[in-house]
Parts: structure tokens; C-alpha cells; sequence
């Protein structure tokens, strides 16, 4: 939490230099962040080279506006949320439909797997699998929620901002989302096979690797 | 405490999912996070399924994140500063262009300057002892200036202002009349002649000025003029052959007629005398000429004297005033003698 915090401080200093005309702080951002653009745009995409020329539009403009921009409590948010109308409008010339129609249907696909370094058992694997398959059910919002939410841990409030959603439209979203994907865990025997009291232990264990 | 805790107990797999505080315990889990959690199972034991459940679902939540070569990290770098590099340029431009006008306004203010300060300039002409000058003046009106005076003039007046001169010494104007229309007079029509102590206003007109020996005189020839002395509220005007004297040693005025030809024959290098004694012709020695004139004998400044003489050649000059006053002139180089 300190960590994260100082973090958070360190990234408005960044930012306040940046407005203030310093272009290495943006760079330093500019790298920080690039794999994370990178795979949100991707996810939207589906094309390497749109998605990136989303990221330098993105950085251009932030560098042509520079008198603009205001100040902000989290740089990832402000940049994502500039990012997602550069990459829909990017979608939006490469001739798609939004992607509530239908033939949006298979926008913002993903699939869940492991993140580097991280060894799964066989029995968390088959789950991501079948959360895999779940989300695919799920509309491209709904899945674009659950990115936001879980995978880049954005806030309701966030998230619904970036959307043009009200948080309660939001919370209402991603609860039949969140409601979808949990029948996936009847699919395993673990909560059958782990009494009560074992929970603790084994909440502190994956607690190491969380963090 | 309790009621912290009571709000979780009939929480479902879902309900901690979308809890924002569960989700900030498994991102970022710390010692306090920890001990609550554990409390709220030890409280309710029946929600540690659930607490698990979510954990589970919410640890599969997780996506590799692909990752682009550094060297394109760097590539898109390099073009974002690269298409950011013309607006730099454009602010250079901009600020040469701020240079650019700055310069051009400077340079407009200095012409402007220079242009009033050439218009604001003066010409004057000053003529020597025995110099005779005509002019013409940016109007057109006609000077004669005699000798030892002088006049002075703006070159380029102000549109609408009117003409103005200074003058001392003697000089003849045939002013040009510029309202020769009948419309009413306007600024630009008028003529103004500046002397120490009054101001000559014309249209157009002939007539002669003259400044000398602590007065000043208006001989008008033709047309109409009005003079207004500085320390007369009330205007005079003339009429041709009108002459007017104010004397500045006594602050007086005079009025005479005059033959106004005759106040101008100078121009003409000719002097006319007609009953004129000596002492008046030695005054116009003195003031065209610049010598100094001794008399031998005061008896001789009652002599008088008639008829035109040139005055083209001093020396004939001079031979005729002595033939007529029957005098002896002697001219070294500053000073004429007259004895008998």
C-alpha cells in the first residue's frame, strides 16, 4: 500500500513536470506504461500496427495539448481514458461497427493465462480455460468492464467514467459479468475438497503470490 | 467492528468480487487487510467458501500481457518527438514572426518619426549685408528678401494648416490666393507672416514687411490684410497703401498711407528718396549694407535728399549720394565715413 502510494506520488511528480514542459518525464511515462497500452489497444484492435499508431497519436497529443492537460491523481487513468477514444476512433476507421452491434460480437476478446513467472496447478489452468470460454459468452462491455476492473484494477467509479457509464450501470454490468463467470468454479471439486479450516493457511499462501 | 463485518454476512462468490475493499485486500494485501479478512472468517465461518471462491475466480483473472520489443518501444518514441519537432519549429517561426513584427513596428515608429521631424523641420534663409534674395515658397507665393534678413518656413506643411512664415529684417510677399472660389475661408487658405510682435494675415495679397530699427512695419500693395498685434486684442486691417508701424521701444502704433511701390523698390535695386534726410539714408546704409557710419559733422544728418538711385554697385552708390548731399564718403572695411 506505502509502496503503491509513493508510487502514486511519484507518477504526479512525473506528470507536473511533464505540463511543466520537461519531455523526459513524459518518456519516463511513455515507458511505463507502453505494455500496458499496448495490450488494452491490441485487445480492441486485434492489429499490431493500429494499435500502435494509437499509442503515438496518444503521446503526440498529449505533447501538442501539454498546456492543457490538468493535473491528476492517477496518470494510468488519465492515460487510458484518452487512449480508449483514440483506439475507438481507430476502430471506428478501420470500418467496424461499435461494438454493441453484432458484428462486434467477437471485439475485446481475450484470453485469461498465467502472468509471467507464475506457475499454475493444472486445476487453476482448467479454470482459467473455462473462464476463458465464459467471457467469449459475455457482450464486448461486459468484457472490457472485467479488463478494466480486475486485469488493470481501475475503480467502479473508473471504469464507469471511461465507459460513459454511471457507476451503478457499472456495478449492474459487471455483476452479471462476475455472476457468468462464477459457475465456472462449480466446475471444480476445491471447495469440496478444502475444509474450512485449511482456508486461512491457504489464504495467506496465495496472499505471497498476489502481492 | 461488528457492524463492519455484519454487511458480508450473507455476501455470495459475487458479492466479494464486486466488493471494492475485498478487491484491494487481493491486489495490494497488507498487514491490516490481512487481520480483517481473517476476522471476518473466524466471525462468520460460513463465508469462507465464498472468501475462497472469489479469491480463486479473481487469481484466474489475470492476462499475460504481451510484450513489444524494445526496439519498437523505441521506434514509436523516436516518432512521437519526431512529429512533435515541426511544432517546435513552428514555435520558432512564431517567435521569428513576433521579431519580424516587432521590427516592423519599430521601423514604421522611426519613419514615422523621421517623416514629422522633416516636416516639423524649418527652412530658414538668411540673406548677407548686400545679398538680395527671391524665393519660392512651397505654395507657391513669392518672396523678396533684402538684405540682412532672414525667413523661415516649414517645407512640407500639414494638410489643412495653414501657411506660415517668420521674418525678419525686410522682405516683399506676393502670397498665392488659394480660395479663389468664394467658398468659405478655410485654415489651409490662410497665410500667416510671424514677426516679434504681431501676426500678418493674408489670403492674397502684395505687401512688404519690414522689422528693422526696433519696429515693425506692413506696407500693404494689394489685396487685404489683417494684423493682429500680440498685445492687441483687436484686430487692424488694411487696405493697399496702408502703412503700419508699431514701435517696440515705445509699445505705440501708426498708421500712415504711403505710396506702397515705393516701400518695395529695394527689390528692384533701386532706392528712391524724395525730401529724405541724411540720417535716414544712413540707417539704410547701416542696416543693407552692415558698415558703420560716422559723421563728421552733425550738421551734415539735416541734408536731404531726392530722386532714385541704384543700388546695384556700392561704389556707384556711394559716388552718388556724395555728388547729391555734396559729402565726402571714405569706406574702410567696416565703417564709412561721411564728412564735408
Amino acid at each position: 500500500m506505502h509502496n503503491n502510494q509513493n508510487e502514486h506520488i511519484e507518477e504526479q511528480k512525473l506528470w507536473d513536470a511533464f505540463r511543466k514542459g520537461d519531455d523526459k518525464s513524459l518518456e519516463i511515462i511513455y515507458r511505463h506504461y507502453f505494455d500496458e497500452l499496448y495490450n488494452y489497444g491490441n485487445k480492441w484492435l486485434n492489429d499490431i500496427s493500429l494499435t500502435e499508431d494509437s499509442i503515438q497519436d496518444l503521446f503526440i497529443k498529449l505533447l501538442r495539448t501539454r498546456q492543457n492537460l490538468s493535473a491528476t491523481t492517477s496518470v494510468k487513468y488519465y492515460l487510458f481514458r484518452a487512449f480508449r477514444s483514440i483506439v475507438l476512433d481507430k476502430l471506428k476507421s478501420k470500418n467496424k461497427t461499435g461494438y454493441i452491434d453484432e458484428a462486434g460480437k467477437t471485439l475485446f476478446v481475450f484470453d485469461l493465462s498465467p502472468e509471467k513467472n507464475m506457475i499454475l496447478k493444472e486445476e487453476e489452468r482448467s479454470l482459467q480455460r473455462r473462464l476463458t470460454i465464459a467471457l467469449d459468452a459475455l457482450t464486448p462491455r461486459q468484457r472490457e468492464a472485467i479488463f478494466l476492473r480486475y486485469i488493470e484494477g481501475f475503480s467502479y467509479d473508473e471504469v464507469a467514467e471511461m465507459m460513459d457509464l454511471t457507476t451503478k450501470g457499472t456495478y449492474k454490468l459487471m455483476a452479471r459479468a462476475i455472476d457468468a463467470l462464477k459457475e465456472q468454479l462449480k466446475g471444480t471439486a476445491w471447495h469440496l475438497l478444502m475444509p474450512s479450516g485449511i482456508i486461512i493457511p491457504l489464504i495467506k499462501y496465495f496472499s505471497k503470490f498476489m502481492g | 467492528m461488528v457492524n463492519l463485518y455484519a454487511k458480508y454476512y450473507q455476501y455470495t462468490i459475487s458479492d466479494f468480487l464486486l466488493d471494492e475493499d475485498f478487491l484491494l485486500w487481493i491486489r495490494q494485501p497488507d498487514e491490516a487487510r490481512d487481520n480483517f479478512w481473517h476476522t471476518l472468517v473466524t466471525t462468520y465461518p460460513h463465508l469462507a467458501d465464498n472468501i475462497a471462491g472469489a479469491r480463486k475466480l479473481a487469481a484466474a483473472l489475470q492476462v499475460q500481457k504481451t510484450q513489444a520489443p524494445n526496439a519498437t518501444k523505441q521506434r514509436i518514441w523516436n516518432a512521437v518527438t519526431a512529429s512533435v519537432a515541426p511544432s517546435a519549429k513552428l514555435r520558432r517561426m512564431k517567435r521569428a514572426a513576433w521579431w519580424m513584427a516587432a521590427a516592423a513596428v519599430l521601423l514604421i515608429a522611426g519613419g514615422l518619426t523621421v517623416f514629422q521631424f522633416l516636416r516639423s523641420n524649418e527652412v530658414l534663409i538668411r540673406t548677407a549685408y548686400g545679398e538680395k534674395r527671391t524665393l519660392t515658397l512651397p505654395d507657391g507665393s513669392q518672396v523678396v528678401l533684402n538684405a540682412n534678413s532672414q525667413i523661415k518656413y516649414k517645407p512640407r506643411p500639414k494638410k489643412n494648416a495653414p501657411r506660415e512664415v517668420w521674418v525678419t529684417g525686410e522682405a516683399w510677399f506676393n502670397v498665392v490666393h488659394k480660395n479663389k472660389t468664394g467658398t468659405p475661408v478655410v485654415a489651409a487658405d490662410r497665410f500667416l507672416v510671424h514677426l516679434q510682435n504681431m501676426q500678418v494675415e493674408v489670403l492674397g495679397t502684395t505687401f512688404t514687411i519690414n522689422t528693422r530699427r526696433n519696429q515693425e512695419q506692413v506696407v500693404l500693395q494689394t489685396g487685404k490684410v489683417k494684423v493682429q498685434l500680440k498685445t492687441r486684442p483687436a484686430p487692424i486691417y488694411l487696405l493697399p497703401g496702408d502703412l503700419i508701424r508699431f514701435n517696440k521701444d515705445s509699445q505705440t502704433l501708426s498708421k500712415a498711407i504711403t505710396n506702397p511701390a515705393d516701400c518695395s523698390l529695394w527689390k528692384e535695386n533701386r532706392l528712391k528718396f524724395d525730401n529724405t534726410p541724411l540720417s535716414e539714408v544712413i540707417k539704410l546704409i547701416e542696416d543693407n549694407y552692415g558698415y558703420s557710419v560716422q559723421v563728421t559733422d552733425s550738421s551734415l544728418l539735416s541734408r536731404t535728399l531726392g530722386g532714385t538711385l541704384s543700388s546695384n554697385d556700392q561704389q556707384i552708390l556711394f559716388k552718388a549720394l556724395e555728388n547729391m548731399l555734396d559729402v565726402r564718403i571714405t569706406k574702410t572695411d567696416q565703417t564709412i565715413t561721411i564728412s564735408k
